[in-house]
């Protein structure tokens, strides 16, 4: 009960003094101020100036008028929505009784008056009306909260309308639904190439709702889109993602999350999984694998102990990669029966043509209705005709457009030897530099795919002596990289690799061209020489990694004595004196 | 410090939950090191509710005490393995 901070105040209006003063007595007696009025005039002067008047005692009979009067006079009548009116009257036929109340009064008590029921009315009444009061006041905060609440959720719904936006770019290969449970979904999907071709994808599901839930998602996404769009690997990526949400975001706000990259040279399927359930990778209507949840979620874990292992298989030649959130399995029924992996499994198991589709038209047949308790998120993911995808884009040659480009010379050359080989990403680093000198998007990603190609071509054919016909059947792939990695790891100090770069701007008559040029070099110590060299080891100029690197630039050449390799582009626009 | 301080948990554990949960583990992280959260009732818990466990499992773990959980009905069993909770909290 809200606390009436002034003392109860009574208006009596009764032109019989006797009376009136009666009741100013006994109600006073009771802890109540009064006010008294001998008239219908003066009743209407209190009104008008006296304040904090809770209740009126209204006699119908007065010398100057009829107490219903003061309810239908325009001037007052405003007040009695709120203000509680006992009429008192000698009358009590239903008529009277009925009018009395249809005119505004809320109560009634007959002459005589029994003084014990009417101090008992008047604070009924006048308790009634507190709390009426501070019903509207809770009414109005809750308005304003509500209002707020909704400003909020508009902002959170921008912002990840926004995330989505930018990130709107379809790939063929991908597909991708998002059915949120509110205004809009918790869960982002986004998927992305990388500068060296691979398919970069990743699926979140952060903790909560609204606002809450876009300021976790957002350091996620734009972490994911920088590092991806530098080919980092995805152990470095989402190591980073994690760090920036422990560092960042509340003890209990984290992130579950699903990271694919797709290998295009290497043939190979990466995954990350905390916390979202198994993808499922499937063909002719069967799960042949699975890449459950091994880790924690993004957030929770601090970096000494925070693994960002991947788990690996080679890329399937045929079938799909099929990735959904908890909302899907969790969502229930009318009976509470959950969706379940069990009926996800049924659907796949019919094959239909569309799969994501069809997953949707159960899961909406489960629940019978389309609102659901939580966010659901399907997605397909196609290597095979992601990977045409990308065979398509390696015929562009961003080099020759109208470019802002760097008008001195420039020279950059790193040595990296041993197991810094092994820590230190090339590539990135390089994009970095691109970056810093302000070489355009497009130009970026074109020169760290050469670049990538040159840098993989000397380590892996010059530096550990692989030869890349291996890779041609799916058991050769695994044998590759089984091996890759053990000789990466016996790598000495002795065994370097050096990678150079140029810019050569074009300048008047005699050198109207610019070039830029990448040169890698490679020495192996003679101890992982004689570990690597092996009898059937072809000629490093018929390696067919060479091939790719040959489509991309104007010029290639191979020095096998000396151990080096060098590419060369010419950028066809001269930059005026 | 006194043996292990039972909190038990509620049928639905979100963040409506948060108050008295936070509050339970404060009071029993001043009388034990062992907090064992009891989930024989609990048939509910979304990722708000499991951000509350790992919050509780922080604290715990900075006053070198430490949560196990028991009792568990399998549905949410399995949620909580798929947050692999248990590499940081004991589910017996």
């Amino acid at each position: 009960m809200q606390d009436i901070q002034h003392p109860q105040r009574v208006l009596i209006v009764d032109d019989d003094e006797i009376l009136n003063g009666l009741f100013c007595e006994y109600l006073g007696a009771r802890g109540l101020s009064t006010l008294c009025a001998l008239s219908l005039a003066e009743a209407k002067n209190c009104l008008r100036t006296a304040v904090d008047i809770d209740l009126i005692l209204l006699d119908y009979q007065l010398g100057d008028g009829c107490g219903l009067d003061l309810l239908t006079d325009p001037e007052y009548q405003h007040l009695f929505g709120e203000l509680p009116v006992i009429m008192i009257s000698v009358r009590d036929d239903h008529e009277f009784l009925e009018s009395c109340f249809a005119l505004g009064a809320a109560d009634y008590i007959i002459k005589p008056v029994n003084l014990p029921l009417l101090a008992l009315k008047v604070s009924a009444l006048i308790r009634n009306r507190a709390l009426q009061r501070l019903i509207r006041q809770q009414n109005t905060e809750l308005a304003g909260f509500k209002l707020n609440a909704e400003r909020e959720e508009a902002v959170a719904k921008y912002t990840y309308e926004h995330l989505v936006r930018q990130n709107r770019a379809s790939i063929d290969g991908v597909s991708i639904q998002i059915h949120p449970s509110t205004t809009f979904s918790g869960d982002i999907a986004l998927a992305r190439f990388s500068p060296r071709g691979d398919l970069y994808f990743l699926l979140a599901d952060a903790t909560g709702h609204g606002l809450a839930a876009a300021m976790t998602i957002m350091p996620v996404v734009a972490i994911f889109n920088t590092m991806v769009a530098r080919g980092f690997h995805l152990e470095t990526i989402v190591a980073e993602m994690n760090r920036k949400l422990v560092r960042d975001t509340p003890v209990d706000r984290f992130v579950a999350a699903l990271v694919i990259q797709i290998h295009r040279e290497r043939h190979e399927v990466c995954v990350w999984n905390g916390g979202i359930p198994a993808a499922l990778w499937i063909d002719q209507g069967r799960v042949l694998h699975e890449f459950p949840s091994n880790h924690m979620a993004l957030g929770i874990l601090d970096d000494p102990v925070f693994d960002a292992g991947v788990s690996r298989c080679p890329t399937p030649a045929s079938g799909e990669i099929l990735v959904f959130t908890d909302g899907l399995l969790e969502a229930k029924s009318p009976v509470g029966d959950a969706f379940s992996l069990a009926r996800v499994h049924e659907v796949i198991a019919q094959q239909p043509a569309n799969l994501l589709q069809q997953l949707m038209a159960s899961l909406q047949a489960h629940v019978t209705h389309t609102h659901y308790e939580d966010d659901v998120s399907l997605c397909l993911l196609s290597p095979s005709i992601i990977a045409q995808h990308f065979s398509q884009r390696i015929g562009l040659r961003p080099l020759d457009a109208e470019l802002q480009l760097p008008t001195a010379a420039i020279e950059w050359s790193l040595r990296l030897g041993g197991q810094e080989l092994q820590q230190l990403d090339l590539p990135p680093l390089c994009m970095s530099l691109f970056q810093g000198l302000r070489v355009p998007f497009a130009v970026r990603e074109y020169l760290f795919l050469v670049i990538s190609e040159v840098v993989a071509f000397a380590l892996d054919q010059g530096v550990l002596m692989l030869d890349s016909n291996r890779k041609n059947t799916p058991a050769g792939v695994v044998d590759y990289f089984t091996d890759w990695q053990k000789r990466l790891a016996l790598l000495g100090h002795e065994d370097y690799l050096q990678l150079s770069m140029a810019w050569q701007p074009g300048h008047g008559i005699h050198k109207p061209v610019n070039q830029f040029q990448v040169t890698v070099k490679w020495q192996v110590s003679a101890p992982s020489f004689a570990i690597f060299n092996t009898p059937d080891r072809q000629q490093l100029g018929t390696d067919p990694a060479l091939l790719l690197v040959k489509q991309l630039v104007d010029e290639l050449y191979l020095d096998e004595a000396q151990s080096c390799l060098r590419a060369v582009m010419y950028v066809n626009q001269s930059i005026p004196l | 410090m006194a043996e292990a301080k039972a909190i038990r948990m509620p049928r639905r554990f979100d963040y409506s939950s948060s108050g008295d949960f936070n509050l339970a583990v404060t009071n029993a992280l001043g009388e034990s090191s062992h907090i064992v959260l009891d989930g024989e009732v609990l048939d509910y818990i979304d990722s708000a509710g499991i951000g509350l466990l790992v919050m509780a499992q922080k604290r715990a773990q900075s006053q070198q005490a430490k949560v196990s959980m028991i009792n568990l009905k399998p549905a949410i069993l399995e949620i909580l393995q798929l947050a692999n909770l248990q590499k940081i909290i004991d589910i017996r």
